[in-house]
Parts: structure tokens; C-alpha cells; sequence
């Protein structure tokens, strides 16, 4: 079965697996634009009553299916999925766009701002380098999960208010409803590991992959190798771990992490969910580690879920966080000024020692002459 | 507008984790490389 016939034999089946109340839905698929420009197939079930419901996303589902999961139980899933988050029961577009009845669950998030161009175009948002935080609606937050609506420029128009009141209310929210988290990274896989990763096939990586001996010597020898002393490197996110990478932008954050680093530091964009956070003790070079974040985007990490490929830097004396090559400049552009300095420096003090030694050779011509003159 | 669309997010931890020890191993590989070269 490829996937046009496997999206219209879903379709066409969805509704043996739904219940009673879900017969007379309108069941469609439509592509969406995601993060990054991605396009993905979204089903839709949708009861005549309702005009908010959430989106069940197939392309995964089709991963599945390859992978040999039968029809039946996707369909169950599915349908166990569109149940569970039947939460916009009684909630219509009126509602959900009125402000008075919204305001307290606008929340933001972080995007790379390149790769979502054109879809920023339609949405509110402000740069922060060369991300982009922009709002969401959410209409649920239950369980492991969070069930968003994307603001659009058309959805702001009808909640009549502006991005910067948007700002204000989606900081005042995210704060409250995911706090932040910043631990060691040593802390955050050992928990992962106690909770889903021996649920990791380590079978279903490939020989080449050179993460497999890693994963296993993980397993196995633990985390020694992860003590903080030996590996500084630190998790920001959120106590939901979705998301979490707009954690950086709360009030204060940033400083916040300037004085328990004692300094400088890097930010690697590891995803939308979470970045991290590298001391800058002088070791480390930007343009490795942004050739790291370029290679775990790469291989690792989903293409919808990719924050964005550079490395920020965090400078304490101006309170700013700047891209780290533009970081780099500065200090270049300021050692090469010192050394402009140190050069005029020099010469001034070589036409000082030239002057100096130029009138004491005149001094001592003009003594020579006093001499002549009384020799003569 | 006539309907709006949730999207729902869910946690995926195993892609969190191997993300994550995927800049483990590439920075205790490096830090290793310091230390050598330092020698």
C-alpha cells in the first residue's frame, strides 16, 4: 500500500473505529504547513457542531505502518487519540477569539526565523537574532501533551489586539504554565533513561551509526563519563520538555544563567524543545560548535522540530545574547583596534625615540661645534 | 473563518534523548581531543 492509498483507506474506514457520536463527523485530510516549512497530512474529524478540533498527523502514522503495524491498530489509535482530545467540546471560533475569554492561555514559543519566512508573513511575531517567538492558543494541556492553535494575522485581528499585547500576555502565561528547568545534562539523561529509554530499539539504528556504541556503552557502564566536573553542559527547558527552547527568552533567563555560568556563554540550539548551555571559558570554538549543531540537525533531530543551525553567545558586559560569529568579530575587531592601538603606540614612541635620539645627536653637534668654535 | 485546527504536541522522549547524547558524545569526544592535544 503506498501512502495515497493508505491516507484514503484511512478516510474511508475512520469512522468503524470511531464512536456513536463521531458518525455524522466530515472526516478529511488536508496538508498543513508546519514548522520549518514542513508539510505534513492532517486529519480532521470534525462534528457538524464543532468548528475547533485537533489535527491527527499521518505521515508518522504511514512510518508506522511500514514499519508493520497493522491498519486496525492505527485506526484504533487514531480514533482513541481524537477521543481523548475531544476538548473542544461547547468551544467555538467565537470563543476561542475572544480575548476575555483567551487572554490567560496565549502562550509563545521560539522558531528559526530563515526557514519559517514565508509562514511568519501570516503570523505575529518578533526576531529575537534569528529566531522568532510567535503565539499560540492552547486549548489543552493534559498528560504528556499540549494541544496548540497557531495565532494567525487574521486570528489577531479578531481577538483586536496587537503583537506587543500579545507579548505581554504569552509571557506573563508561558512563565506560569512551563516553568522553567535548567539541570546538568548529566541529570537530564539519567532521568530520560529511567523513565523511556531502554524502550529504544538499539536495533533499529544502523551499524554505521556511530551513536550506537555510544547508546550501548551507555546502557552499560552508566554515566560515568557524564559527571558535570567533566562534561559542563547544561538543559534549558521546560518542566513539559515541549517547547522548551522559549524558556530562554522568560524575563531575567538569560542573566539569571550569566551568573550561575559566573560568565559568558554559549547557547546551542538543540531543538524547539530545549537548548543548551556551554560555559565560554575560552576553550571552545563557535565555529566547531556550530558545525556540532548542523551535524545533530542533521541526524538526530526532526526536521519539524530543528530550532535553527547557529550558535548564540551570551555576553555578560553588554547583557546581550548575539549571534556567537558576531560575537566572534567583536573580540576580533576589538583585539585588532588593541593591536591598531598598540601600533600607533609603537610608532609614536619610535618617532618619540627617533625625536629624542634626533636631538640628542643635535646636542651633540651642537657641543661638537661649541667645542670647534672654542678650539678654534 | 470557519474552523480552527489544534495541533497536538506530545513529549517524544526517545528522539530527546538521542538528540541529546548525540552532543554528549560529540563534546566528551572533543573535550578528549583537548585533553590529548594538551599533553
Amino acid at each position: 500500500m503506498n501512502y495515497q492509498e493508505f491516507k484514503d483507506y484511512i478516510v474511508k474506514h475512520m469512522k468503524d473505529y470511531l464512536s456513536e457520536k463521531y458518525q455524522d463527523a466530515n472526516v478529511e485530510i488536508t496538508e498543513v504547513r508546519k514548522n520549518n516549512n514542513l508539510k505534513l497530512d492532517g486529519l480532521t474529524i470534525l462534528l457538524p457542531e464543532e468548528n475547533v478540533c485537533p489535527t491527527i498527523y499521518m505521515n508518522s502514522f504511514y512510518e508506522e505502518f511500514e514499519a508493520g503495524r497493522s491498519m486496525e491498530e492505527i485506526l484504533e489509535k487514531i480514533a482513541e487519540i481524537r477521543d481523548v482530545h475531544d476538548v473542544q467540546k461547547n468551544l467555538s471560533v467565537k470563543d476561542f477569539l475572544n480575548i476575555e475569554k483567551t487572554k490567560d492561555n496565549i502562550i509563545f514559543r521560539v522558531v528559526g526565523a530563515k526557514e519559517n519566512e514565508s509562514r511568519l508573513s501570516d503570523m505575529p511575531h518578533r526576531l529575537e537574532n534569528d529566531m522568532a517567538i510567535i503565539y499560540q492558543i492552547m486549548a489543552e494541556k493534559a498528560g504528556d501533551g499540549i494541544a496548540t492553535a497557531q495565532i494567525t494575522n487574521q486570528m489577531m485581528e479578531r481577538l483586536g489586539v496587537d503583537e506587543r499585547k500579545l507579548y505581554e500576555v504569552a509571557l506573563e502565561n508561558t512563565q506560569r504554565e512551563f516553568p522553567a528547568t535548567f539541570r546538568p545534562m548529566s541529570e537530564v539523561i539519567k532521568e530520560i533513561m529511567r523513565s523511556d529509554f531502554m524502550g529504544i530499539n538499539l536495533n533499529t539504528l544502523s551499524d554505521d551509526d556511530d551513536m550506537k556504541p555510544f547508546l550501548e556503552a551507555l546502557l552499560q557502564e552508566g554515566m560515568e563519563e557524564m559527571q558535570e566536573e567533566r562534561l559542563p553542559l547544561f538543559v534549558l527547558s521546560n518542566d513539559r520538555g515541549i517547547n522548551g527552547a522559549a524558556a530562554l527568552f522568560y524575563p531575567d533567563m538569560k542573566e539569571q544563567i550569566a551568573r550561575q555560568m559566573n560568565g559568558d556563554y554559549f547557547v546551542l540550539p538543540s531543538s524547539i524543545h530545549e537548548v543548551l548551555i556551554v560555559p565560554d571559558n575560552g576553550d571552545a570554538d563557535y565555529q566547531e560548535l556550530k558545525d556540532m549543531v548542523n551535524e545533530v540537525n542533521q541526524t538526530q533531530v526532526a526536521p519539524d522540530e530543528v530550532l535553527t543551525g547557529e550558535v548564540y553567545s551570551y555576553d555578560r558586559e553588554s547583557r546581550r545574547l548575539m549571534l556567537a560569529g558576531e560575537k566572534a568579530e567583536k573580540v576580533h575587531g576589538t583585539e585588532k583596534a588593541e593591536d591598531k592601538k598598540a601600533s600607533i603606540i609603537d610608532t609614536l614612541k619610535a618617532k618619540k625615540d627617533e625625536v629624542v635620539h634626533s636631538s640628542v645627536n643635535n646636542k651633540m653637534k651642537v657641543n661638537k661645534m661649541k667645542t670647534a668654535e672654542r678650539e678654534i | 473563518m470557519k474552523k480552527i485546527r489544534t495541533d497536538l504536541e506530545i513529549r517524544k522522549s526517545n528522539k530527546e534523548v538521542l538528540r541529546l547524547a548525540a552532543y554528549v558524545q560529540k563534546i566528551t569526544k572533543k573535550s578528549a581531543q583537548i585533553k590529548e592535544e594538551g599533553k
